[in-house]
């Protein structure tokens, strides 16, 4: 299911991973380190240059996990999704200071808690889904947005690679993940919802 | 807000989201959401990231190094499958030593190599206890103190800005200052009279707010301790670069330091003008 409907298994459950390592549960650590490692360790060695420079951000991603954990939100994102989540921030925080190129504003941290109860329920996100709709977008469109989420490419390095318009990469890449977000989170009957 | 400028938030919340906006998005960004602040999403984050699992997942994924993993878990602050970061237990050590202290640092990627070299320091201890197996002396590392004092003498634009109390309970005593060279990226921090924390319970938390950042977001300066001794100076080692500092703040925070503070316990303050 895309989202998580009201009725369906409770929303709040507090038995994930996450939850559990944010209680200090013995062998919580162990297992959030078995389960995502490796799609932590998977996306730092595409992100840095080099394997000792992903070890280091590998670990900073931890600690950084370690200390989000308390905040992650089942009805918002997938376990997996609240990972990528920390990682990409610190990866692209370290990308900004060896490119010494000016450093942006911090991504707010945390995913958004919802305003109200219903709100929460129905923007729950899983991976899987999300994928299925970048699917569904045009070639060119799901090769820039791959791109740039996977390989953290800037739009020019995207141009340069692919050979298509500087101009055109931004746009693609912009319309292709507004009309995802557009499907994920404004049309929930779209994809087979019952609510 | 005109539909033109939704369109542009769009834009430039994705933007945001694959960390490719500049400073000039940044500004941009700022300005239409003042307008509208309800227009702010983490939504393109969220997709992102998701995204970015499913991807990853379905070309496979690179088995995370055993020694990584251990060194992990073994650094894992507050965790119940594990030790309190060494890093926390030598600040709390050195300080009660020398009544300086270190904040936590992050986690180094040679962490298990350490773990293993528990073998050749326990071969180590038995060799000193030999007779003649003692090797000299080696020159004691300059404490805390006087590493601040260098700085300070060394460094031209290093700023020196003592520290204001709120009407926070920890902070009734307090007083001290902070050291700050933007060129070096390092500082100190000194305290006499703050409340001495048990790290289990809360911890302090540095945060330097930057004129070229967004203040809602500042630099993570790490957590620390203040235990029983005088005065206690905390290196200062921000996470990230930090350019032009305008306030240091310390708030109390759970075990471990927070990511984002909720600002509700700002115990000092130190502001640059």
């Amino acid at each position: 299911m895309f989202r998580r409907m009201q009725g369906d298994e409770p929303i709040a459950d507090d038995d994930h991973l996450l939850g559990r390592v944010a209680r200090g549960e013995a062998g919580a650590v162990r297992a959030c380190v078995d389960t995502f490692g490796a799609l932590v360790w998977s996306l730092a060695l595409k992100r840095t240059r080099s394997r000792e420079e992903a070890e280091d951000a590998v670990q900073e991603i931890f600690l950084d996990l370690w200390r989000s954990a308390g905040r992650y939100d089942p009805a918002r994102s997938s376990e997996a999704g609240f990972v990528a989540l920390i990682a990409r921030r610190r990866l692209i925080d370290l990308a900004r200071k060896r490119s010494r190129r000016p450093e942006l504003a911090s991504i707010p941290d945390g995913v958004d808690a919802p305003t109200d109860e219903h709100a929460r329920i129905e923007r729950s996100v899983e991976a899987r889904q999300v994928l299925e709709l970048v699917r569904e977008l045009p070639d060119k469109q799901q090769t820039v947005i791959g791109l740039s989420i996977i390989e953290g490419l800037s739009h020019s390095q995207i141009a340069e690679r692919t050979g298509i318009p500087l101009g055109t990469v931004k746009s693609n890449i912009r319309r292709g993940l507004a009309e995802v977000r557009r499907r994920v989170f404004e049309s929930p009957r779209e994809l087979g919802g019952t609510a | 807000m005109s539909d033109r400028d939704m369109v542009r938030i769009e834009e430039l919340l994705v933007d945001r989201a694959l960390g490719q906006l500049g400073e000039d998005q940044e500004a941009e960004l700022r300005a239409l959401l003042s307008e509208d602040p309800r227009a702010d999403s983490d939504d393109f984050e969220v997709i992102a990231a998701e995204l970015t699992a499913a991807l990853l997942a379905e070309d496979g994924l690179d088995v995370m190094p055993a020694e990584l993993a251990d060194a992990i878990v073994e650094r894992a602050p507050s965790a119940g499958a594990g030790p309190v970061s060494d890093d926390l237990a030598d600040t709390r050590a050195a300080k009660a030593a020398a009544s300086d202290a270190a904040p936590a640092a992050p986690p180094r990627a040679d962490t298990w190599v350490a773990v293993s070299g528990w073998i050749a320091a326990a071969a180590l201890v038995v060799w000193l206890l030999l007779p003649g197996g003692r090797p000299p002396e080696p020159d004691p590392e300059p404490t805390l103190a006087q590493q601040r004092d260098s700085l300070i003498a060394a460094e031209a634009q290093v700023v020196q800005i003592p520290w204001s109390a709120t009407e926070d309970p920890a902070a009734v005593a307090a007083s001290g200052d902070v050291v700050w060279s933007t060129s070096l990226q390092t500082g100190f921090m000194r305290f006499a009279g703050l409340e001495t924390n048990e790290p289990t319970v809360f911890q302090y938390q540095l945060w330097i707010f930057d004129r070229t950042r967004d203040e809602r977001y500042p630099v993570d300066g790490g957590v620390f301790d203040i235990g029983p001794e005088g005065e206690v100076i905390v290196r200062i080692d921000p996470k990230i670069e930090v350019r032009d500092p305008t306030l240091f703040a310390i708030t109390v925070e759970q075990p471990g330091g927070v990511v984002v503070s909720d600002r509700e316990r700002i115990v000092l303050v130190a502001p640059t003008e």
